[in-house]
């Protein structure tokens, strides 16, 4: 049976917006809840991190919900100051370098995206101490430095690179697994030959670090382009001869 | 005098798991400790062992561990201390008891026989097994309706249900007349205490063989006997009760203890699993669940509750529309006409069990002790925290970073959410939060189980094969996936990946236990056999090392590499890259290692000098090696 519209709708009508407004409310104190419980629980397993991080490693099944912890809320279980000091080092005990290899595997993998895979090494220096959440200053340069350096079994090729004016820059891509070689090619083909960074910026939405990576690692690394530092448009122009068009 | 008046005896010679109640856990044993009632030593307890489990202590005796162990719920324990030891006093671990408790203990031992009986709930007719603790026990095990037919044995009105009246004896005494499997310790009954060995029946005077449980009479249960050495030597009046302090006497409540004394050492560590069991509380959890820290979150669907007449939480279905912002009007406004609550008990019961977790989540973070004992809840909490937030910000907000298409980063596996997330409350999650939650750590290498680590595997080799399985588990994900969570392997959907990808993923999702390079080096050879298909390792001429899938071994590689040059006659580097889709890089190594072997061979003549510049033109070509074939006759 169909009924009519009459005055007990409109006043549905009405308790469903009342119900409506206090839906939306509740989930905003709800949220607000939630950011206070995220941050206070960050701020915890921060701390434990850093001060009880032995007695976290001894006890395998809660090292391991500690570890799912850090991962939901989003904490490094690697925070904290250098344990152990120069001779556990020396001696081998202390994880410290390898904590920090991680951190800048972390890093460097992770920003790839945005500058491919060249990382100043003031910038990777400043993100792994945020990580570990200590004071700048306390992981120095040199410190990266011999990290990278603990990395080199694995092969993976990362290289600090000076590149003059006392600024230092670490690669972490190798040619066989830089994918963005392949699309500077394919681009270069499209316009002829002739590549800038902003092509790639504009039609790729690289940033410009990323494509200025990518286009010094060509000229430098892999010698497939030349380089016209005379350009009349852009002052810097790449020629990628196997995309050039030759008047024969 | 504690002693006498916490604890149970038991018989020493049943190993110690045997006596654990179903849900309990042996967590520690000590040797060589000796046991100090309130200040001074114990003379019976002087050298034994002691075990720790979730509900109770036990003390089991060197020498004589039939008739000088004894039990003791850790129920009674209020605080704990610890001495660390000074030259010849061994560190000393005391036990402050509640004096308000003491008389449950005994009661407890009262009803054992009761416990260990199976029995049926009245309410819905399930057979609950027996052999759980007495906490445990009371309730139902389906439906939680606690047992009415039986005296709770935490009740607290002192049961002295003893029918055998018969003696009049001191109040104190009660216990050893109630106690049936597991009797009083030290009172002794002052009949029995005559020459003779036997043992008097409570209910028929019936004179038993000691070794007897129950009356060869009439099967009346018999009180067992403590004959303590120490209490003959002094040669007390065999018919006084042994101390005979009533429940109520005053004892100094600051002296109610008792002292585990290590001299073997291993104190430290059994003091931390001790206070830990303390502060789990395991005998609480069965009959208070609704204690557990994080239920209001966890559930999801309890976040919305309204208040029932039994002050109870009804939860409410379809969390994520109420906290997406649409109304999930059908359910209120039922709720409205069904059971009569209104807006502001809603409000209020938010409010309540907002502020709940909150406290809930200060007790457990005040320190490392207690986030080790609510560890499971809060790993819980957390991943609830991570993806209410997610939920909540993915409908409120729209935008979301695009993700470039190259490179590495994103094969899928990150939720849309991590960037969006900050865009809600850019003030409370910072950076590095955010850094983390998108970073390697979230690239789904969630590991199921524990990290391995030599101190769980003696043998060499056998460590290094749980790593590969470990490891397999990371990259190819676990087979045993938990149903609704995704494990995605970090190889799913790429063929090949660097070394320092690998490491430092897997050193991630391994949290503080790292694996350093040279063993990860150690475990590749192993890998092969835990992955299916097949992951190896290969190192490049140029010294680069990666992981690879079997299209990308070198074997396979050379035969479609032969296959394409047989069918278009020529290729240049780029373009086998292109037809395989990796890098030019790449394609380059691996054509090279082929031309190692002779079966292909370059044509360099293209590259030539053309056009008018200088230099190389045009990329080297590729042939199929027909040379090979040809055997050379000598003849020019």
């Amino acid at each position: 049976m169909h009924r009519g519209v009459g005055l007990a709708a409109f006043d549905r009508e009405q308790v469903s917006q009342r119900f409506a407004e206090l839906s939306s409310e509740l989930s905003k104190t709800q949220v607000d809840h939630l950011q206070s419980q995220l941050t206070q629980f960050q701020t915890a397993l921060s701390h434990f991190a850093k001060t009880h991080r032995d007695s976290i490693r001894s006890d395998p099944t809660f090292r391991h919900a500690f570890q799912q912890m850090c991962a939901s809320i989003g904490v490094d279980p690697l925070a904290g100051p250098r344990k152990g000091g120069f001779w556990a080092e020396m001696l081998g005990l202390g994880d410290w370098q390898y904590e920090l290899g991680v951190q800048i595997v972390d890093v460097c993998v992770s920003t790839r995206e945005r500058n491919g895979g060249v990382i100043e090494i003031g910038e990777l220096v400043d993100k792994v101490s945020r990580l570990r959440d200590v004071e700048s200053g306390v992981i120095t340069e040199e410190d990266v430095i011999r990290s990278i350096r603990t990395l080199q079994p694995l092969g993976a090729g990362y290289e600090v690179l000076d590149v003059g004016g006392g600024k230092k820059m670490v690669r972490s891509v190798v040619k066989e697994l830089d994918a963005d070689q392949a699309v500077v090619l394919a681009e270069a083909q499209l316009v002829g030959g002739r590549i800038v960074e902003e092509i790639l910026e504009n039609r790729r939405g690289w940033t410009k670090d990323r494509a200025r990576a990518a286009l010094e690692n060509m000229l430098l690394r892999d010698g497939l382009c030349w380089l016209d530092s005379q350009d009349e448009h852009y002052g810097k122009a790449y020629w990628v001869p196997s995309a050039m068009h030759w008047g024969e | 005098m504690a002693l006498r008046r916490y604890t149970t005896s038991i018989d020493g010679t049943i190993p110690v798991p045997a006596l654990l109640y179903g849900d309990e856990e042996l967590l520690a044993s000590q040797d060589g400790v000796g046991i100090y009632d309130c200040l001074q030593k114990a003379p019976d307890h002087q050298s034994g062992t002691v075990h720790v489990s979730t509900h109770r202590l036990f003390f089991v005796h060197s020498q004589r561990p039939a008739s000088h162990s004894f039990t003791m719920d850790l129920l009674h324990v209020t605080r704990t201390n610890y001495y660390a030891g000074l030259f010849t006093s061994s560190s000393k671990v005391s036990l402050f008891l509640d004096a308000d408790t003491a008389l449950l203990s005994n009661t407890t031992s009262g009803q054992g026989a009761e416990i260990f009986e199976s029995w049926e709930c009245e309410v819905c007719s399930h057979r609950n097994p027996p052999g759980l603790s007495p906490s445990a026990a009371r309730i139902c095990a389906l439906c939680g309706v606690p047992r009415s037919a039986v005296v709770g044995p935490t009740t607290p009105e002192p049961s002295s249900q003893s029918k055998s009246t018969t003696l009049s004896l001191p109040a104190s005494s009660y216990n050893s007349l109630s106690s049936s499997s597991s009797p009083g310790l030290i009172s002794p009954q002052p009949s029995t205490n005559g020459d003779s060995d036997g043992i008097a029946c409570p209910a028929c005077t019936f004179l038993n063989h000691p070794s007897l449980r129950v009356c060869e009479m009439c099967m009346t249960s018999l009180p067992k006997i403590e004959r303590t050495g120490g209490m003959r030597a002094k040669s007390a009046p065999s018919s006084r009760p042994a101390s005979p302090s009533p429940i109520g006497d005053n004892v100094d409540a600051a002296n109610l203890l008792i002292k585990l004394s290590f001299r073997k050492g291993g104190d430290k560590s059994f003091y931390n699993i001790l206070r830990r069991a303390l502060k789990s509380q395991a005998w609480e959890a069965s009959t208070a669940p609704g204690k557990r820290i994080g239920l209001n979150v966890r559930s999801g669907t309890s976040s919305l509750a309204v208040p029932s007449p039994s002050r109870g939480t009804t939860p409410v279905t379809t969390r994520r529309s109420g906290i997406g912002g649409e109304c999930n009007l059908d359910v209120l406004l039922s709720m409205l006409t069904s059971s009569f609550v209104s807006l502001d008990g809603i409000m209020r019961n938010v409010e309540e069990s907002a502020h709940n977790t909150e406290t809930d989540l200060n007790d457990s973070l005040k320190d490392l002790e207690a986030i080790m004992v609510k560890a499971k809840d809060l790993v819980h909490l957390a991943a609830e925290l991570n993806e209410k937030l997610t939920a909540s910000s993915t409908t409120t907000t729209t935008i979301s970073t695009p993700a470039s298409s190259v490179s590495f980063a994103t094969p899928g596996t990150q939720p849309p959410s991590l960037f969006s997330i900050t865009t809600l409350v850019p003030s409370t999650e910072h950076n590095e939060a955010k850094f983390i939650r998108s970073s390697l750590s979230q690239l789904g290498l969630q590991m199921s189980n524990a990290p391995i680590t030599p101190d769980m595997i003696r043998d060499e080799r056998k460590w290094i094969e749980e790593l590969a399985r470990e490891l397999a588990g990371v990259l190819q994900g676990s087979p045993d996936d938990i149903p609704g969570k995704k494990y995605v392997g970090m190889m799913k959907e790429r063929g090949i990946v660097g070394l320092d990808e690998v490491w430092g993923g897997w050193n991630r999702a391994r949290g503080v236990a790292l694996i350093p390079p040279s063993t990860l080096l150690q475990v590749l050879p192993y890998l092969p056999a835990y992955t299916s298909p097949p992951i190896r390792s290969r190192v490049f001429k140029s010294g680069l090392s990666v992981l690879h899938m079997p299209p990308y071994t070198h074997a396979s590689f050379t035969a479609r590499m032969v296959g394409y040059l047989v069918m278009f006659g020529t290729w240049t580097t780029s373009q086998i890259a292109q037809e395989e889709g990796i890098t030019i890089g790449l394609a380059d190594e691996m054509i090279a290692a082929i031309e190692a072997d002779g079966v292909i061979c370059r044509d360099d003549e293209r590259s030539a000098i053309k056009g008018g510049g200088s230099g190389t033109a045009s990329e080297i070509g590729w042939f199929r090696n027909d040379f090979l074939d040809y055997i050379w006759d000598g003849q020019l």
